[in-house]
């Protein structure tokens, strides 16, 4: 499991770019090194844009529960579970 | 025969290996100006990164060779055939031609390439008054001459026709004629007033002139004569729109790349606007984040008549169409007549 302290900021791997269709339910991590796609659900993607905007881990979280109205405990872990996926699919590094 | 494939299964490229030209036909989308041609190794690295692509997305791809006029590079065409009939990635390709090169020895050639699927042909009309006045002195002939080398030989041919008010009223005829000479597929494609097309615009079909001659040749069509009729493009589903072989969604954006001699990457000939060179910028680059690409991908950006239209399952109209007419390529087709 990743990590994290309160200060510290994730970022998109090398090559990776983001794009959303919302209305066709569409949310995609793209790799324009390697040509790999992930095809992702919305918390996902949502997770991925403040990734990209440079946002801090204390941040992060803060926002997440926010967004999704989930509790404190319970959306630390779904984060964090989140996180380690997304870090060993190599679409974010730190 | 080779294998036709499901369009989600495939990825098609139309590759102008040069723009340089024997003719200069009034409708042409080019300007005249060409850009230069790679060289053969060069080539083979465009061939490259469309495999590499082809593999990573686990699609069978489709090729188009074509200019300019494709045989102008004979040697360098043939290399080319002979090489993607060894990629397994690639299911089939075809040739686009004036036909004005294509000899005997050189239909015979042909014949030999394994993933050849047909080699399409220009014509714009069923006799030499209509042709010529378009493509010049001579090519009817030249044109019917080609035609008949490759079926001598065996060869799948179909013929193309850009359709304006010059001719649209003879296409039943050109079918005839095709009908008797064997040919395979017919397809047309609306005149677009881009490159030397441009001076041409006042013969663009009306909306009203565009839907009488998409049912006149829905009705042929449905005949079933030798001479397949091709109605898989945008504004043919509002012909028949319970009939699944009629109208297609445009390729753009969705499974077709266009590759311009020097590399450069459009997202379709008829809509030349540049998203990035295969050679520098790679094709994953290009797909996945041209924001053109993603632009038109997005129903919610289609404009007037086309934003929220019912067929837009089967018919989003031509970008190109829009883009020439409007200079909004997500504006409505204006000839839609709807």
């Amino acid at each position: 499991m990743l990590a994290l302290k309160p200060g510290e900021t994730l970022t998109l791997e090398l090559g990776i770019v983001l794009h959303s269709l919302p209305g066709q339910n569409w949310y995609y991590a793209f790799s324009v090194i390697t040509g790999d796609q992930f095809r992702l659900n919305q918390t996902s993607f949502w997770v991925l844009e403040a990734i990209s905007k440079g946002i801090e881990w204390v941040h992060l979280k803060e926002g997440f529960l926010a967004a999704f109205e989930v509790s404190a405990e319970q959306g630390e872990a779904d984060l964090r579970k989140l996180l380690d996926e997304l870090y060993e699919q190599k679409i974010i590094g730190r | 025969m080779k294998a036709e494939l499901n369009a989600t299964d495939e990825f098609y490229f139309q590759w102008h290996i040069t723009e340089r030209c024997n003719k200069h036909c009034r409708h042409c989308y080019q300007n005249g100006h060409p850009t230069e041609d790679l060289p053969l190794a060069k080539l083979g690295l465009v061939l490259d990164r469309m495999e590499e692509a082809l593999v990573k997305w686990d699609r069978q791809g489709s090729l188009s060779f074509t200019g300019g006029e494709p045989f102008i590079r004979r040697t360098e065409l043939f290399a080319l055939m002979d090489r993607v009939d060894q990629i397994p990635s690639f299911t089939y390709y075809d040739i686009l031609t004036n036909g004005s090169l294509i000899s005997g020895d050189i239909a015979a050639a042909l014949k030999d390439q394994r993933k050849l699927r047909r080699v399409q042909v220009s014509l714009e009309g069923s006799a030499s008054a209509i042709n010529d006045a378009i493509r010049g002195d001579g090519s009817y002939q030249e044109t019917l001459d080609a035609i008949r080398e490759m079926k001598r030989r065996g060869l799948t041919v179909s013929v193309m026709t850009t359709i304006s008010r010059f001719n649209y009223q003879d296409i039943p005829a050109l079918i005839e004629v095709l009908n008797d000479e064997g040919v395979d597929a017919f397809a047309m494609e609306r005149l677009i007033p881009e490159g030397r097309g441009e001076s041409f615009r006042d013969q663009l079909l009306s909306p009203k002139e565009l839907k009488k001659l998409y049912e006149s040749i829905y009705e042929i069509a449905l005949q079933k004569k030798s001479t397949r009729i091709l109605l898989y493009r945008p504004l043919f589903t509002l012909v028949a729109p319970d009939d699944s072989s009629v109208g297609a969604l445009c390729s753009v954006g969705n499974n077709a790349l266009t590759v311009m001699p020097d590399g450069t990457v459009y997202p379709c000939r008829r809509l030349p606007i540049p998203i990035g060179n295969i050679l520098t910028d790679g094709l994953f680059s290009i797909w996945y984040d041209s924001e053109v690409l993603w632009k038109i991908r997005n129903p919610e950006n289609l404009k007037g008549k086309c934003y929220g239209c019912e067929y837009l399952a089967s018919c989003r109209g031509c970008r190109a169409m829009a883009y020439f007419c409007s200079g909004d390529y997500m504006a409505e087709d204006p000839q839609c007549w709807r």
